[in-house]
């Protein structure tokens, strides 16, 4: 089984983390460990400066204490920043001298190898494109920027989108299905259109979020990737890369998020940061395409999907009522530790061992949660987390 | 001319807008500044709205749109409600077009559900009778502060209610949410008790509200001791962003207080609550399995009632209608 302790501010919770049910499971080496660090390592806050080195001291602090072979951690504040406050120069150089150091302090204070990928730049939003004067649905949710689902549209519907200037392309299931391919799931789960804006645009519609928004991803054909470990193509060939550098070495994957090319710090290769004409921004697609070396189409959701159904599974993984196994952070003979601002994208895409992210909602910061996942680390071996409900 | 919708009664002359910014005065009748206009619409589980005893695992769309007739100085919400209200952050969306995004989102029932209903009462209740016609369940939240006239229309146009009893007290009201007198919430809440299915959210917030726990539970009991009551783990924010988020434990000892006077007490808004489960009040057998995600609701894991009744005991649980599973298709 796999537990999770909740650490809201000076409370703390310990659950069956596949359904949510209360558990006692404090001898678990790990559950101790996952504990005294989230209870001294309060979240700051999505937009906070502080949230970065929130990572770097809960990385430093689990290093230390469970030595993982694979280190995951995801830097996600530029991104929210970028998105929700108002852009300030003098605060976006801080916010990017900050990571950069950060970085530098974990790997000389823990010898990790890094490979730190910036998933993209952010650019000044527009204009949002509003879907709700169609016939059909337009269903934009906070899950992507360029991309959004159609449902049920009238010929007017597609005739006026098409004429539409700010938007790329609208692209059928059936034709998406044919060039793409893609699981069952995730065709099944696929918009009757996929409407795609030029950069600088977003759309609007159902499950659009309220708060209002300056800047969103650019159109990242490339995006840089800092690696002592040999070259890298595509964003699908991070995993292949990592897969054969481990064991033999400690290697830490850092993702940050709304930085690319113009604010990377490090030398860099640039790497293909697309699949056909589909360009990755930050979202769960990217995290999980790296960390398993599938492309996004092999996932679970589509953009702009309308069935949020969620099953009695993994409560708190968002819509994911199955959690990839593929994952580098599972990768059998390894221990791995992972850390993340991307809430539960971070333990989805990693699968580590233990795995400390925040819980934030919208910007609500509403604590954080440590998730030791067990059944790898126990492997062949009697579990100590077979305890009765509380 | 006055506004009749909420008892704050504000006098529109002189292009005043209100106090929510949303009405105006136009051949002598007051009318919404912004009709049929919302600042989101989406599905949400009806428990994180929240309602727990209403449809059970049922998907609610929620619709709002922006201003409020309180200043509450902890808001959630500031961003949606207290902001200076814009026309192009709302969206204009006729009902027929919101029913036909609850039908393909698999909905079961609407809810007005973001900021003050009254302050957008005209638009709410046109779509509310039209989802009615079309055979949607109508919802709303709302804090309570309407005119009689205002909340004898609404409880002919919803089935459910959540309304924010914040206080029992005019020093609490005064202090944090701007109005001078509680008793317009209490004598609606006593109305919508009869009229609807009622149930109640109060914020808790450290060392404001949470020494009149058992005076609201008594309050509560003396209305009708089975209305699910809501306490909810106030995260400050707005005016009050740097204060203090209640003690959890130091809650915990009052919710045992509220259970001897009211049967259905829930304690949420932090992830891993252990108090967002029904249990029977006679006999204890778990009711109804909640998992608390944060924010103010939960997501139900499972409904272990027997034709709606305690699977130990046989006591039917007051529960609005039919559980997910036995609900009228309605996409
Ligand atoms: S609804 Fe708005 S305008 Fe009407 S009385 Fe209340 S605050 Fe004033």
């Amino acid at each position: 089984m796999s537990v999770a302790v909740i650490d809201v501010r000076e409370w703390q919770t310990t659950v069956d983390f596949a359904t949510g049910d209360l558990i006692e499971a404090d001898e678990h080496h790990l559950v101790k460990l996952a504990k005294e660090i989230i209870a001294k390592r309060y979240y700051p806050g999505d937009v906070d400066n502080r949230s970065i080195n929130w990572v770097t001291d809960t990385a430093l602090d689990l290093a230390e204490a469970y030595q993982p072979d694979f280190l995951f951690l995801s830097y996600a504040q530029p991104h929210f920043y970028s998105l929700y406050q108002r852009f300030d120069p003098g605060k976006w150089e801080e916010i990017c001298t900050t990571i950069f150091a950060e970085i530098t302090r974990l790997v000389d204070l823990t010898g990790f190898t890094p490979v730190v990928v910036g998933l993209g730049d952010m650019v000044p939003l527009k204009e949002r494109i509003d879907l709700t004067g169609l016939d059909g649905l337009g269903v934009a949710t906070n899950w992507s920027f360029h991309y959004a689902g159609l449902y049920s549209p009238s010929q007017a519907d597609l005739e006026q989108l098409n004429s539409d200037p700010r938007i790329e392309r609208v692209v059928s299931k059936e034709r998406f299905s044919e060039l793409f391919d893609g699981s069952q799931e995730f065709l099944r789960r696929f918009p009757d259109y996929l409407l795609v804006a030029r950069e600088g645009y977003t759309f609007r519609g159902f499950a659009s979020g309220m708060r209002e928004i300056s800047r969103i991803p650019a159109k990242n054909y490339q995006i840089p990737i800092y690696t002592p470990l040999g070259n890298v193509q595509r964003l699908v060939d991070i995993h292949a890369l990592l897969d054969q550098a481990l064991p033999q070495r400690k290697v830490a994957l850092i993702l940050i998020e709304g930085i690319g090319q113009r604010d990377f710090r490090l030398p860099y290769q640039l790497i293909d940061n697309t699949e056909h004409w589909y360009i990755y921004e930050n979202s769960r697609d990217h995290y999980l395409t790296i960390t398993t070396g599938l492309h996004f189409q092999y996932g679970q959701f589509p953009p702009g999907h309308l069935d949020h159904a969620k099953g009695p599974k993994y409560p708190y993984s968002g819509g994911f009522t199955a959690l990839p196994q593929n994952t580098l952070g599972r990768k059998k003979g390894i221990k791995s530790a992972a850390v993340g601002t991307r809430n539960m994208i971070t333990h989805v895409a990693a699968g580590a061992d233990i795995c400390i992210e925040c819980f934030a909602r919208q910007l609500y910061n509403l604590g954080t949660i440590a998730i030791i996942n067990d059944p790898k680390y126990f492997e062949g071996r009697d579990s100590p987390l077979k305890l009765a409900p509380a | 001319m006055r506004c009749s919708f909420c008892e704050r009664r504000c006098d529109l002359s002189d292009d005043f807008h209100g106090f929510c910014q949303m009405y105006k005065v136009e051949e002598d009748r007051v009318v919404e500044r912004y009709p049929f206009r919302w600042s989101g619409y989406q599905s949400s589980d009806i428990e994180m709205i929240p309602f727990y005893h209403a449809y059970p695992g049922t998907k609610s769309l929620v619709v709002g749109t922006m201003g409020c007739n309180l200043d509450c100085k902890y808001c959630l919400n500031s961003h949606i409600a207290k902001k200076q209200v814009e026309e192009s952050r709302l969206y204009a969306l006729t009902p027929e077009q919101i029913l036909k995004a609850a039908r393909l989102a698999g909905c079961h029932n609407i809810v007005f559900g973001v900021n003050e209903v009254t302050v957008s009462f005209p638009s709410f209740l046109a779509l509310a009778k039209a989802a009615k016609k079309q055979g949607f369940a109508v919802g709303c939240l709302t804090n309570g502060y309407l005119t009689e006239e205002a909340a004898e229309l609404l409880a002919e146009h919803v089935l459910f209610i959540n309304l924010s009893l914040k206080s029992p007290s005019n020093q609490f009201y005064r202090h944090y949410a701007g109005i001078n007198d509680v008793g317009p919430i209490i004598r609606n809440l006593r109305f919508f008790a009869e009229r609807v299915h009622l149930e109640i959210t109060t914020p808790i917030v450290q060392d404001v509200n949470d020494h009149e726990i058992p005076e609201i539970a008594r309050l509560i009991a003396e209305i009708d001791p089975c209305i699910p009551w809501h306490l909810f783990r106030l995260l400050p924010e707005y005016k009050m962003q740097d204060y203090q988020y209640p003690d959890i434990k130091r809650i915990e000892g009052l919710l045992n207080i509220a259970r001897q006077e009211v049967s259905y007490v829930y304690f949420s808004n932090f992830v891993g609550s252990k108090w967002v489960s029904t249990d029977c009040p006679l006999c204890g057998t778990p009711v109804v399995k909640r998992v608390a995600l944060g924010t103010c609701g939960a997501q139900l894991a499972a409904d272990l009632r027997v034709n709606e009744q305690c699977a130990g005991c046989g006591y039917r649980i007051p529960f609005l209608k039919q559980s997910a599973s036995e609900q009228v298709a309605v996409s």
